[in-house]
């Protein structure tokens, strides 16, 4: 075991108590790193070698000199008698979603590709405030578009580090790698409809989802921004609730941050859940999807090994103490997805419209006539074929003719969703007994998002893969 | 066009626009497997027309309920120095004299 084997809160514990220093965690960060990730992604990337199906590719920018100088930092507070923070010496990744100051910040895109960003996203600037160094960033789909990492165009994309032959999830997926692997500690994540939670299933490692407005997204580059939530990526629950700590609160930088103290998460890790009413949804435990090929909204069962884990989970809850309380209706879940793809791909399309080759970002090499056509070869050669999609599909959902029979609709579709949390068959058969009821299923659902709900999904069983679940 | 109707999705006169307004340019492959994504993906929002919604149903823009207690106040709208335009300018693709340079810009006069 190396030092980054251990968790977050042993770390920050053996650093502040000088048993161990910040650069001595550090190099062992950067071992760990060298040994298993291989090359980082990139857009030049001229096809796989025979190395690349061995390694991670978790990152795509290694910043080991600003690590060593927050390392340096901390050892020097510590000499000094000063408090170094709660992440003293913890290394962590961060999502390359997020803006930090001198870094590539490239939304896993050709069109951000060269974008060095002038200023750091605020709960990046608060983990490194809090003692935590910044090991690098990591890969994610083509600006968190999607749900496993392979539509990044920085290539070789993150394996699962439990077996490199599959995908680690996403779009999150190089934060789960990366965790999974050692090689950071603790690493920043955004999830938009389970792109913490989901690849946090895929990597065997704890990702939450805060409820929307706990955390600041000044400095991330937005894809919904009335869904969008960074959040953490752990190996543990305690160490999720020590990262929660340092990254929530409000931000005179976001108008979203929601004005409300901040808890420390860390005291109610112990409590006893006995008498804690705990909910299983029969809606949670069916997939909606759409067919491929016909494009029809589809729903089937999810896989009995899945379901078998998730009553395991709460079979052990019960056993701890926990009421369980089944078919708790949550009716509106079946309508997550559809809701979701619209008003999803209206502020996808609105957020995307701002990279056009001028100001920042990749503009094409072509020699064009006029702005327009400067606009149009800088957006068609830089953006992949997803955010093409969502700024289709968004202006198209949102146009004036339509706007009523689909973004409208959706918006109202999520106060029904949002509702769901609220309804009195919910709140009856929860609340009874219980200050602090939950529910529990499969990792993701997508309803969690438009109602702003927090979630969060924890690994459960190592089958064939890991599996999570979610509360 | 009614658009609750698969048969009648999103043509390509439609799309051709919907390609022009988003200042894109596609090869002809890509745009086929773009037409033929955004029919399927019409198709599966279409089942929000089967929710029943009651008279009078109300928007949410977000989850959450942003009472006054948690919403922050608005910055005092006041004038702060930029401390870094040098480093905001470097990320232009091309500068001249501390501007930013594009192409011509066509123009339209107003009717």
């Amino acid at each position: 075991m190396q030092l980054t084997d251990l968790p977050a809160h042993t770390i920050a514990y053996l650093v502040r108590r000088r048993e161990i220093s910040a650069m001595n965690v550090l190099e062992a960060a950067l071992e760990r790193v060298s040994t298993v990730d291989g090359r980082s992604g990139s857009l030049d990337w001229n096809g796989g070698l025979p190395d690349d199906a061995e390694k991670i590719h978790a990152f795509i920018t290694l910043t080991a000199e600003r690590a060593r100088t927050q390392a340096e930092e901390v050892d020097r507070k510590i000499a000094q008698g000063e408090d170094p923070g709660p992440l003293a010496g913890v290394p962590f990744t961060v999502k390359d979603i997020f803006c930090v100051q001198g870094t590539p910040s490239t939304a896993g895109s050709r069109i951000l590709g060269n974008y060095i960003a002038p200023y750091t996203a605020t709960p990046v600037a608060r983990m490194e405030a809090a003692g935590g160094l910044m090991l690098g960033k990591v890969n994610l789909d083509e600006f968190t578009f999607g749900s496993s990492n392979e539509s990044s165009a920085f290539k070789p994309t993150p394996r699962n580090p439990w077996n490199l032959e599959r995908v680690p999830g996403g779009s999150s997926g190089g934060s789960t790698a990366a965790v999974a692997a050692g090689e950071g500690v603790l690493s920043l994540g955004t999830d938009t409809a389970g792109s913490i939670r989901q690849p946090a299933a895929f990597c065997g490692v704890v990702g939450m989802k805060p409820t929307y407005g706990r955390v600041s997204r000044y400095g991330l580059i937005a894809f919904g921004s009335s869904l969008d939530c960074p959040g953490p990526v752990a190996a543990n629950v305690t160490d999720t609730a020590l990262m929660l700590n340092t990254i929530a609160g409000p931000d005179d930088h976001d108008g979203t941050a929601a004005n409300l103290a901040v808890p420390d998460y860390t005291k109610d890790l112990k409590k006893d859940i006995r008498g804690m009413r705990i909910g299983l949804s029969p809606d949670y435990f069916r997939i909606t999807y759409i067919d491929p090929q016909t494009g029809e909204m589809d729903q089937q069962p999810i896989p009995a090994e899945i379901e078998s884990a998730v009553l395991s989970a709460a079979g052990y809850l019960a056993q701890m103490g926990a009421d369980i309380v089944e078919d708790v209706p949550m009716r509106h879940t079946r309508y997550g997805v559809p809701a979701f793809f619209v008003i999803s791909r209206v502020e996808a399309a609105s957020n995307l419209h701002r990279y056009d080759g001028v100001k920042y970002g990749f503009r094409t090499h072509d020699k064009v006539a006029d702005l327009m056509e400067l606009y149009r070869k800088s957006r068609a050669q830089g953006f992949g074929t997803q955010p093409k999609l969502r700024i289709l599909m968004g202006m198209y959902v949102s146009a004036a003719q339509y706007s009523e029979q689909y973004y409208q609709r959706a918006l109202k579709v999520r106060s029904l969703i949002r509702g769901d949390f609220d309804l009195q068959a919910t709140l009856e058969a929860l609340r009874e007994r219980s200050n602090s009821p939950s529910l529990i299923g499969p990792s993701v659902s997508v309803t969690m998002n438009p109602s702003g709900r927090r979630a969060w999904s924890p690994p459960f069983l190592i089958s064939r893969s890991p599996i999570g679940f979610a509360a | 066009m009614s658009p609750n109707h698969p048969e009648q999705a999103i043509p390509q006169e439609i799309f051709d626009h919907l390609v022009d307004l988003a200042s894109l340019e596609l090869s002809p492959e890509e745009a086929e497997y773009l037409l033929q994504e955004l029919n399927n993906q019409l198709r599966a929002i279409d089942e929000l027309e089967a929710i029943p919604l009651e008279d009078g149903a109300t928007i949410t823009t977000h989850g959450v309920h942003y009472t006054k207690q948690i919403t922050p106040d608005a910055r005092d709208d006041r004038w702060e120095a930029c401390p870094n335009p040098e480093e905001i300018l470097a990320q232009a693709p091309e500068v001249r004299d501390r501007y930013i340079v594009v192409p011509d810009i066509p123009h339209t006069d107003l009717e």
